[in-house]
Order: structure tokens, then sequence, then C-alpha cells
């Protein structure tokens, strides 16, 4: 009988959905139905039935072509290249579960790395003003429950997060918003007619990379001092009535996105944007929230903060001590300024999603992919290891874009043979340990790890 | 690791241990499977304690160690770890931060002052696998967590009916879900307020 | 018919649900090259610099140059900006300077845009197999 499991977790992008519905076979290996997702959600888990799934290792030969090896042969090769590099590069985690991320943690600092995530290439500027001037935010059960005047501002959500708005920001009806989207605001600050921007109230089509000087205008108008006929592309008229609107609400909810943080002024933008919620909080209740990318992205910033004090950029390579100075120590920036000499991409495809010159720059040395499909990124790497999919094949806790954890469950049983990412670096670690002769450094009492303590046990499941 | 399960004898400090009012006698303390016993064989692993003191790890009963707040705070102040943090060398980890150390920071510096258990004195329910993960993260010390109920809406919805028998099942299962050891109270209804 | 006529244009690289539902498919699917491999922009823009819709154009930027089809916007562009959806064709022409912030210029880069009807497109393992010495040829 085909078991239907309830109360399951997306693990696609930062709405982490949580009232996802899968329909799996009797014997727990395949997906059958997909209920309450988006369609790349559903993609997403279906995904996962695909035959072609790698179950092995593979290796590139000198020819040029990839070669299936063992696990034992892969962990080998990659604790090797590790610690034989200076300084390698370990970026992504956007789709990876936490108890990875702390894993990870450990071969960072055995083999003196680099380690940094998607952040660095998405928002990692909103960290930037974050330090800089705080992150006056709230949970999106409160954006749904209290909100009557939402802001999207560089976002795009009916695109990016396709159920944002039915579970969260527009259509939903809530404890203090009973009549849903009949008594909510919604404007949209966007260079393009989106389909976001349709459902706005008031739509603020303005010059592209001109956000700065929008944010400041309505902070300007505001304080109630006056600004020039036209800023940003933006009449003066237009933004009177949308701060007038924002300064009414009961509770106003400001989301942003890329659009802010791509583009000219990067970390300013947010910056701006923070201080316009604090201001707004004068006269009313503003909250302010990052769309981050990702179902887990806002888990490495959570994970490496408890662990080393910083989210994202942790140059481990002194050994002593964790540095962070994003444009230094930010994977694109070494990248480019050819400063590390090992690159491993973990539940990401920088093959896909950085500029092409960076991933030429890092072609140059070993380059490891570690995840569950088939990518850019391994297609071009020296070795890749594929591992369980969390989400699908592995529970796991998961930091919603809100930074609420919610602990995804598995639904189907993983491919035999196949670790998750938290055993496979745990493999790892204890490999970099042999070869280096020290002992490794386990959180001390704790002695439920689920992994193996042999390679060899991994191949006999 | 296999010590937890083997014999310990910790040879010739300063015992303190009010319950038995000794009060800084030079002795032994023989540990076996986890229990404090009176003597264990030669094959005990021995660890001299001369010139230190050897009493019950300290119980820090309210302190703010592991969770979301304590993470925002790490993630505010990056200059908290700029030339302020420890230098790592094994067989201990990276110590990270000053005013708000990282998770292996705490544990190593509690373990130093000899402290055994701290008490995270305010957990949000919502964010309860935050706060576990962080004592999971957290070397050495035992950790333990009080949800907080002073702003939940049930529990003020509950009391404003005067349902207490509601008020108290509903904080038994919030307690029993979150894994939390007790009740916590911090400014009440103040911010609904 | 290359180089006739071109069009300098401001470029920016957004996620669509397209890309997102064909990502999720693997991006070898055709369904990911049909939604990546194409680029947005104003009629009159395109009129302007004597481009067809659905036919090809080559972009090139500061630091790169693709071949893609151009369409109209399906979420609309005033004229002057252009947008090719994130992934594979748009990072050939994304600038990796970051302002020194960790972030590449995604949004807000110019371009040139010019008709290429005569070229094809290129797959996404070509373009970064090629981009790296990898690419054998097929698919």
């Amino acid at each position: 009988m085909p078991k239907l499991i309830t109360q399951v977790g997306c693990p696609y992008c930062g709405s982490s959905c949580d009232d996802i519905e899968v329909l799996v076979s009797d014997d727990n290996k395949k997906i059958l139905e997909v209920h309450n997702a988006c369609i790349i959600g559903t993609n997403l888990f279906f995904h996962a039935n695909d035959p072609t799934r790698p179950k092995l290792p593979r290796q590139r030969q000198p020819d040029g072509s990839m070669k299936e090896i063992s696990y034992p042969e892969a962990i080998d090769w990659m604790a090797k290249t590790m610690l034989a590099a200076k300084k390698p590069l370990i970026y992504g985690f956007g789709s990876t579960n936490c108890e990875g991320m702390s894993a990870v943690a450990r071969i960072a600092e055995k083999s003196g790395a680099v380690l940094d995530n998607c952040a660095t290439i998405c928002h990692g500027p909103s960290f930037l003003a974050m330090f800089d001037n705080g992150y006056p935010s709230c949970t999106l059960g409160e954006a749904k429950n209290r909100a009557d005047v939402v802001v999207f501002w560089g976002c795009n959500p009916m695109h990016a997060h396709p159920r944002h708005t039915s579970r969260y920001s527009i259509f939903p009806r809530g404890y203090f918003t009973q009549k849903g989207q009949m008594q909510r605001t919604i404007l949209s600050v966007d260079p393009r007619q989106t389909d976001t921007a349709k459902l706005a109230d008031v739509h603020l089509m303005l010059d592209q990379g001109h956000d700065y000087e929008l944010f400041d205008a309505f902070r300007t108008v505001l304080k109630g001092y006056d600004i020039p006929d036209v800023v940003a592309g933006i009449k003066k008229e237009t933004i009177i009535k949308s701060v007038e609107i924002m300064k009414k609400a009961r509770f106003c909810m400001i989301f942003f996105g890329m659009g802010c943080t791509h583009t000219d002024g990067r970390n300013h933008n947010i910056d701006a944007a923070i201080s316009l919620t604090r201001d707004l909080n004068n006269h009313t209740k503003c909250s302010i929230m990052a769309m981050r990318g990702h179902y887990n992205i806002a888990g490495p910033g959570q994970v490496w903060s408890w662990i080393f004090g910083f989210p994202y950029c942790i140059d481990l390579s002194k050994g002593t001590h964790a540095h962070m100075n994003p444009g230094e120590t930010s994977s694109v920036d070494l990248a480019m300024r050819d400063e590390v000499d090992c690159f491993v991409n973990i539940g990401a495809d920088a093959g896909a999603h950085f500029p092409i010159q960076a991933v030429q720059h890092l072609k140059k040395h070993p380059f490891i992919t570690i995840d569950p499909n088939f990518n850019m990124a391994s297609e071009v790497s020296d070795l890749h290891i594929p591992v369980r999919i969390a989400g699908v094949d592995e529970p796991g806790v998961v930091y919603r874009m809100d930074n609420v954890p919610i602990q995804f469950k598995s639904v189907i049983d993983g491919l035999p043979g196949v670790p998750s990412d938290e055993e496979l670096f745990d493999m790892v670690y204890e490999r970099m340990c042999e070869l280096t002769k020290t002992e490794p450094v386990w959180l001390a009492a704790k002695e439920d790890r689920k992994h193996p303590t042999n390679i060899s046990a991994v191949n006999e499941a | 690791m296999s010590e937890i399960h083997g014999e310990i004898l910790i040879k010739g400090g300063f015992i303190v241990d009010p319950a038995q009012k000794i009060d800084g006698d030079v002795g032994d303390i023989a540990i076996k499977d986890g229990k404090i016993v009176d003597k264990v064989s030669n094959a005990a692993k021995v660890i001299d304690a001369k010139g230190k003191v050897v009493m019950a790890g300290g119980v820090d009963v309210h302190s703010h160690v592991a969770g979301p707040k304590v993470n925002v705070g790490r993630l505010f102040r990056p200059e908290d770890k700029l030339f302020k943090s420890g230098i790592a060398h094994a067989p201990t980890r990276m110590e990270m931060g000053f005013s708000i150390p990282s998770v292996l920071k705490t544990g190593y510096d509690y373990a130093r002052m000899g402290y055994g258990f701290v008490m995270e004195a305010a957990m949000p329910p919502i964010h309860a696998p935050h706060v576990h993960e962080e004592i999971h993260d957290t070397p050495i010390i035992d950790q333990a967590a009080l949800p907080v109920f002073g702003n939940n809406w049930f529990v003020m919805e509950y009391l404003k009916k005067g349902e207490v028998e509601n008020t108290a099942a509903y904080i038994a299962w919030l307690l029993r879900v979150t894994k939390g050891f007790g009740v916590k109270v911090v400014n009440p209804g103040g911010t609904a307020a | 018919m290359t180089g006739m006529t071109k069009i300098n244009l401001n470029m920016i690289t957004q996620r669509s649900v397209e890309e997102g539902a064909a990502m999720e498919k693997g991006k070898t699917n055709p369904d990911y090259f049909e939604a990546c491999s194409i680029i947005e922009m104003n009629p009159e823009d395109m009129k302007t610099a004597g481009i067809w819709v659905n036919s090809n154009v080559r972009v090139t930027s500061e630091c790169g140059t693709v071949v893609v089809k151009c369409i109209h916007a399906t979420q609309y562009c005033p004229p002057g900006l252009a947008h090719i959806r994130q992934g594979v064709w748009a990072n050939q022409v994304v600038p990796p300077r970051t302002q020194s912030t960790g972030t590449p210029q995604y949004s807000g880069f110019p371009v040139t845009i010019e008709p290429a009807f005569d070229e094809k497109r290129k797959t996404a393992l070509q373009l970064v197999q090629g981009a790296v010495g990898l690419w054998k040829g097929g698919n």
C-alpha cells in the first residue's frame, strides 16, 4: 500500500514550506505524488526518483572522462587533497542540513580552509548591513498574523518563493488579518513590472540600481522634509503617498531581496532599508526581513555563528582563530585573485552560479563536488561524491528565512551505500586525523554519533 | 571516552565536599563506571590532582549561552572576535569571542572554571530546536533550557478566562515538546502591551 | 547579418519560476536550456537593434559574451533594461567585480546586444565545460 506522509518540509526555497504531503511507494523507494508544493518543489521531489542518480563517487581520469570509485578511495583522496592544499575553499550549503554544517566545521578547521556559503553571492550584503545597523525582524508567523501593509522591495516572491504570498505575505487570513488580501495594502518596488508587482496596490517602477536614493527619499519624507520632484525615477507624490501608507499601517512588513543585494551599493542599500524600518517604528510597528533564497541557507549562518562567531567568509587557515573579512575572504574574490588552491563545492552549484571567470580561476586547482545529483560543478570536478538529499531521503534541522528551525523529515530510503553529508564529513575528518596522526576532537561526552566509525561499513550498507 | 565506563583515581587533591563536611583535606576520589566508589583497582587511570581543588562541578542556574538571541548577539558583534579570541591548541578546537563566546568557548571556559552544568534560562518555544542544537555543539558541560511563557498568547488567553487547569495542561505540553526543564517568565505581558 | 546594428542596455539577472522548475529537473534537461538561454527585453529596444523576436542575439559585457534567444519580456522591462534569468547563460556575462563585498555584479551592468541570426546557442555543458577545457562534444 502506498503511504501518505504528512507534515513534510520542502527543500527548495526560503519559504521552507512544512505542509507538504508526499505519497510514497510501499517499499519506501519511490515518490508517487506530491501535494501542496509549488512546481519547483514538486519537480525537486520527483527528481529523487531519477534512476540515473549517482550511487558512487566519480573521479576525473587523465583523458577527461569520469570513472566510478569506491567511497573509501574518494574519502582518502579528498582528505589528502585538502590537507595538501595551503588554503582550500569550502563553499555551498544552500541545500544541506544543519547536522552536515556542524560536521564540516571540523574538516574546515583541520585542513585550514576558508568556509563560505551561498550568502556570499546572495544576502552577504545583508549580513554586512546587519553588522553595522542591526536587524529589526520578526517571524513569518508575525507577518502573516499582523501585517496589513507589506512592501516587496527588490524581490519577486511570485517567482523566487512561489508559495510565500499564499502562506505568509499577501493572501493568508491570520489572527489580526482575518480578511486576508482584502485588508492588506501591498507595495512593490522593482524596475520591472514583475508578477509580484502586478499584485501590488502601488508599484514603484524605479530606475534600476537607484534603490539607495529611494530609501533615503522615503526616510526624508518620513522625517518631514522636502524631496526633489523625482527621485530614482519615482515622482514625489508617489513617494509621499507610499510613505503615508506605511506610516498608517498597524504593522508594516518590508521584505527585500536581490534587487537590493546584487546591485550598486550592495550593503548600503540594506543599511538604508534597516534605518527606514527603525524610523517607521517612531510612528507604528515595522519589521524587515531578508528573503533568503534556499530552504536552509540561513542554516550555515546560524551554525557557524555559534561555532566560530561568524556567519560566512570564515578564514580558518591561520589554524589558531577564525577571521572574517568579506571582500578579502569571500569565495568569488578569493577565486579571482587566485588565493585558494583547492575548491570543494557542497550542496550548491558554483559551476552554474558563479560568474564563469571565477570558475575558470578555481579550475586551476583540485575541484571537488559533494551533491546528490549531477550539476554543472560536478561535470567539471576532479571528484564528485554523491550524498543523500536533505529533506527527501535524509532528515535534519533546517532554518527558514526567518531563522525559525524546522525539523525536516525524510520520505524515502536513501540509495544503498550513499551516506548523508554529516556521515561523509565525519569519515573525511577521521581520515584526515589518521593522516596527520592527530586525535579527532568530537564534542567530548556526546556518544550518540550516528555515523559508522570505520569507512568500510558504508559500502556494506 | 572509555574512561566513562572504566576506573579513574583522582589523587592527592584538596577535597571540598560540604555535604560531608570535608573542607580542604588532601585525599583521593575513586570513580568507577561514572559513580564515586570507595576504591578502584590498580588498572585505574590516575589523575594527579596535587595542589588542585577537587569539588563537585558547579551549577550555573541562570545563564544565556545557547539559542537565537545569543546567536543574534554573535552576529551583531563581528568585532567581538577580532583580536579578542583565544588561540586554539590541541586537543581543543578554536574558541571565538569575548562578550558573546562561541559554544566551544562557552563549554571550555565553564569547564575551566569548574562548572559541570549550565541552565540556558530563556528558550523561545518556536526556536527550541535551535537551543538544543547549540547545546549539542557545546562541549563538556551539561545544559538544559527553560522555555519562556510570559508573552505567550495561549497562556494569556487561558489566564484571561480564568482557566487555570487549561493553562497548566498547555504549559505541561509545551515543556514536553520543547524538552524544556522548567517555567521561565520574563516581562509578562510586556511585549504584547 | 550579425553586427549590423547594436544596442547598449542595462542588464539584470534574476530568478524566475521557469528557471527554478527546470533547474530541479537537472541542468542538462532541455527545459533548463529553453528556460535560461533567453534574454528578455522591451519590444522598442528590439526594434532599434533590428532584432526579430525569437531569434538569436549576441550579448557582450565587459568580461564575456554569450549567444541567447531574444524574446519579448514575460515580465515587463522598460526600455533600456534587459533580463537574462539567473543560470549558466547569464553567468557567461556577469562581471565578477564585488565592490569589496564578495557579491558579484549580478544585476546592473552594461551590455551590448546585437542580432546573431546565424549563430547557435550553446548548451549548458558546452559553456561550462568549454570554459575550463573539458568540453568533448556531444550533448
